[in-house]
């Protein structure tokens, strides 16, 4: 009954922080909290040798419904892909007479690189626009997102909008599946994912070769996998970090297991009984007090 | 679902710390694989998988027939997991999210990884920690170790939501007695991913 207790405060326990972690710092997408991800290799634009290029494009429309704005999910066609956006029904200001959204987006050359980092893949111009060619953004309360995928092995990294010649990030968020991250945007354009200084990927196999420049003259400015920064051949310390803390918290974990167990009054689980006592018998090796004699 | 004799407080103890520390070698290995892209995914999960059923194995786990009571109502937990995974996001639409692999070898990696896991915490793990401390040690510990495990490939985002559903897991192997009811949750909303 005890056990049954516990199994009902658990399950209604656990549900709470799911849904509290889920509302309240919601992954983007799958997986729930685990999974298999099986991700092709990232698709450059400007490959550098050894690297897979041919990153797709991406276009769809949809009407508007009862003046508002359609739910929209365009993604490209990489898998997974490596630049989506969403908009929930209604998250969009659109101009008026608007009967329909064109969404397309499209990996471009950089026109800039950001001041503070690497661009970790590609750079995608992401375009919303009306049946007449008017702009469309996302409305300030939120509803609207978009999702990058960079390169293998992409420990941290920033989404940021060109605005103005100049790179600025916007609050981003791991979006569940490895080196895939998400940021709610309210402006469209051109967008990339910004990883520390010094990011390179890694190449399936084995890590990118430090010193290899980008093939194209164009990808001087773009998602360097062989970065010239010539800073080592994985962004390590974030990871490391990450695995240091993780390997200490268990080992805090173990220790407090046994610290608690010291500490515990004795008694084994599950209890042993000693067994009763038998019947009174007497025993033939116990010394037998002889009867005295009276004479 | 699990045959082990008995046993005192110290070496429940030892054996439940010697499978932490070979569940933390399997999570290494496949960190390490992962950091490194050796493999490929499905390979990777692959390879995870066999090794947390041989940890499974070591820990004491004798798979037997589950009832069809605990798989019902871990397939009804794992499709509420779903339901509120969508709901989190709402008004948004899900995100695709497309997997670079044939279906059907991913559905069984997938099976296995999630199956494995459970095995191993939910089953051995579980047993020698409950057996050294009680039920409630056990359902903290597993919990803990079930969102800490996830940390190296998705980040520490992720470890409130993993905790809860640690919980969730620990109460169906509660009132189950076995890991039939977590693992059938676990493969469920891991199998939605494909489609979600």
């Amino acid at each position: 009954m005890r056990q049954k207790r516990l199994a009902l405060a658990a399950l209604v326990c656990g549900l709470v922080v799911v849904v509290a972690a889920q509302r309240l710092a919601p992954i983007a997408g799958p997986p729930l909290y685990d999974g298999v991800v099986v991700a092709d290799a990232y698709k450059w634009l400007s490959p550098p040798p050894g690297y897979a290029g041919g990153a797709q494009s991406a276009a769809d429309s949809g009407a508007v419904q009862g003046g508002q704005s359609p739910n929209l999910a365009v993604g490209t066609s990489e898998q997974p892909p490596q630049a989506q956006v969403f908009a929930g029904q209604g998250f969009l200001s659109m101009p008026p007479g608007t009967l329909s959204i064109s969404v397309s987006i499209a990996p471009v050359q950089p026109a800039t690189q950001p001041a503070g980092g690497v661009i970790a893949g590609n750079v995608y111009r992401f375009s919303l626009t009306s049946q007449s060619g008017g702009a469309i953004s996302g409305q300030a309360s939120g509803g609207v997102t978009i999702i990058l995928r960079g390169p293998a092995s992409l420990p941290t990294a920033t989404i940021e909008r060109l605005d103005g010649g100049t790179w600025n990030p916007l609050p981003t968020d791991p979006a569940g599946v490895p080196d895939m991250f998400t940021a709610v945007v309210t402006d469209f354009g051109d967008f990339a994912l910004i990883a520390p200084p010094g990011w390179v990927p890694v190449k399936a196999g084995r890590t990118a070769p430090v010193n290899a420049g980008p093939a194209a003259p164009g990808s001087a400015a773009s998602p360097s996998p062989a970065g010239s920064s010539g800073g080592p051949a994985e962004s390590g310390p974030p990871i490391l970090v990450i695995a240091a803390v993780a390997l200490a918290l268990v080992i805090l974990l173990v220790a407090g297991v046994l610290f608690w167990l010291r500490r515990r009054p004795a008694g084994p689980v599950p209890p042993r009984r000693s067994p009763p006592p038998p019947p009174y018998k007497r025993s033939a090796r116990a010394p037998q007090k002889r009867p005295t004699r009276r004479r | 679902m699990i045959a082990v004799a008995a046993p005192d407080r110290s070496r429940a103890a030892g054996v439940a710390i010697a499978t932490c520390l070979a569940l933390g070698l399997a999570v290494a290995v496949r960190w390490q694989v992962f950091r490194t892209a050796a493999l490929d995914g499905v390979t990777e999960g692959l390879v995870f998988g066999l090794a947390l059923v041989v940890v499974a194995l070591l820990g004491g786990v004798r798979p037997s027939l589950p009832r069809i009571g605990a798989l019902t109502a871990g397939l009804a937990a794992g499709g509420a997991l779903v339901v509120v995974s969508l709901a989190a996001r709402w008004p948004l639409p899900p995100l695709v999210l497309g997997h670079a692999a044939p279906f059907l070898p991913w559905v069984a990696v997938t099976t296995l990884v999630a199956t494995g896991e459970e095995l191993v915490l939910r089953g051995a793990l579980w047993r020698w920690v409950a057996a050294a401390g009680g039920d409630a040690m056990a359902l903290l510990i597993t919990s803990a170790l079930f969102a800490l495990i996830h940390v190296p490939v998705y980040g520490w985002h992720v470890v409130p939501l993993d905790f809860g559903v640690g919980l969730l897991f620990g109460g169906l192997r509660l009132w189950f007695g076995g890991p039939a009811a977590p693992a059938a949750a676990h493969v469920l909303a891991d199998l939605a991913t494909w489609w979600l």
